[in-house]
């Protein structure tokens, strides 16, 4: 038998113990083990990339099936729809007059988040307690660790682990997943913390600050890595000063993600009192 | 069938049927992956690499040595981003404690070796919270573990039949 030779050589024990010996390894030089785990996802990318090919077009296929069947009522719900965006149309055409006249006042360059790329989602591994997907795009397409991600108009993580040809984006959801944020409207920051639940919740909110549920929550740009002013949610629920944000992007239906060039800082500045952020930051 | 030993040719094809089972394992570990557009999939991570390395152990230990269920425990942990080396260690575990049972388990009913899962998967469910616990010092909830029990046990069968014991006829003999 093949295995005879190559394995057993090692008994259950070692391999336990060498299991072990990596769980700590991977504690006490991060590094390392993320250099390794970056390169073994690089040789297995082009194979799920290939798989993943059929699966997205069968997918895309069965969307415009659904779409074919509730065409009628989709329909209605779209001339509704339509109407109010209308209004919206108006108030949004004033505003974007009036905001031009003010940025001509202030001198700053309207800047939307450059998107750098689109790559499409290999894989979506995530695991119990990891929320994370892992995109068909690296360090060889010009891709950077701690970019930002995005689906349309909201962001969806960071890349945390970059190889030549794979990266991995980690979710806001993720328990590890920390981002500092700045509730519109009131500009109040706050570090938006996941949980592995699909809401994320507010940490380090001033304890002075009033939030109401449907707040939108965007980048504050503090870690110096995303621009500032991407959306990302809209405070959900308040529940005994629990606060939970609900993800503008379907986290549960990723098929592609936008990465965000983090370089070219959004012109508008953050708004932050620098001695206000550091009470909360410091505070536990 | 062509016995071992026969001509090179059948020697080779012998050998290269030998490693099906951790080829199978493999397959199982891409699908669980990828991107299949059910929500929450990811999030459910249903245990089918831990399915194969069960079975295989059991059935033809010969063929899912120790060192073939590291290897595979550390492909789930690349894949998944779990910490490296924990998956390994269920998989070493799954092997360890299965390999021993094939004279209880092997050509009994299905339901036994289906229900023997449970355990197994059990231990499985509570190394990997427990251990991902400790490293971020942090009591995660369980209940994503125990979901994730009852999903494997869900499509253990659907893995045997349409993965497993297909793969078990074209093996060669112990």
């Amino acid at each position: 038998m093949p295995w005879r030779t190559i394995g057993e050589r090692f008994s259950s024990a070692v391999l336990l113990m060498a299991s072990l010996a990596l769980i700590v390894l991977g504690r006490v030089d991060p590094g390392l083990v993320e250099l390794v785990r970056t390169r073994m996802v690089d040789l297995v990318t082009p194979v799920l990339d290939i798989v993943q090919r059929p699966i997205s077009t069968v997918r895309a296929d069965l969307a415009v099936t659904n779409g074919l069947l509730d065409l009628a009522s989709e329909n209605a719900k779209l001339r509704e729809e339509n109407s109010a965006l209308k209004e919206w149309r108006t108030t949004a055409l004033s505003l974007e007059a009036q905001n031009r006249v003010l940025r001509g006042i202030v001198n700053i360059d309207p800047a939307a988040p450059p998107i750098t790329r689109t790559e499409p989602i290999i894989a979506e591994p995530g695991g119990v307690y990891v929320r994370s997907v892992m995109i068909a795009g690296g360090a060889h397409d010009g891709l950077t660790k701690g970019q930002a991600a995005m689906v349309g108009p909201g962001l969806i993580g960071r890349i945390t682990e970059l190889g030549q040809w794979s990266a991995r984006v980690l979710l806001i959801t993720d328990l590890n997943s920390r981002i500092p944020v700045i509730l519109e409207g009131a500009r109040t920051h706050a570090i938006l913390a996941g949980d592995n639940s699909p809401e994320p919740y507010l940490v380090y909110l001033p304890k002075a600050a009033t939030v109401n549920i449907g707040d939108r929550l965007v980048t504050a740009g503090h870690d110096g890595v995303f621009p500032t002013g991407l959306a990302i949610g809209r405070v959900a629920s308040i529940d005994h000063g629990e606060i939970r944000v609900r993800p503008i992007a379907d986290l549960d239906r990723l098929e592609y993600v936008e990465l965000v060039d983090g370089s070219a800082q959004s012109a508008l500045t953050p708004e932050a009192a620098p001695a206000e952020d550091r009470n909360f930051l410091g505070a536990p | 069938m062509a016995m071992g030993g026969a001509t090179p040719l059948s020697r080779l094809d012998q050998t290269a049927r030998g490693f099906l089972p951790v080829i199978t394992v493999i397959l199982l570990g891409i699908i669980a992956v990828l991107p299949i557009g059910i929500p929450q999939w990811g999030a459910l991570a249903p245990p089918l690499m831990l399915i194969g390395v069960f079975y295989w152990s059991l059935v033809r230990p010969d063929l899912m040595p120790p060192t073939a269920a590291f290897a595979l425990g550390l492909l789930q942990d690349f894949l998944s981003g779990a910490p490296i080396g924990s998956g390994a260690l269920i998989m070493v575990v799954t092997q360890w404690t299965m390999r021993g049972q094939q004279r209880f388990l092997a050509n009994r009913p299905f339901l036994l070796l289906w229900g023997s899962f449970i355990p197994v998967a059990f231990v499985a469910a509570m190394l990997e919270w427990g251990v991902y616990a400790l490293l971020n010092l942090h009591a995660v909830p369980i209940m994503g573990a125990l979901v994730r029990l009852m999903l494997g046990f869900a499509l253990f069968p659907v893995v045997a039949w349409l993965v497993l014991i297909p793969t078990h006829s074209k093996l060669p003999p112990e």
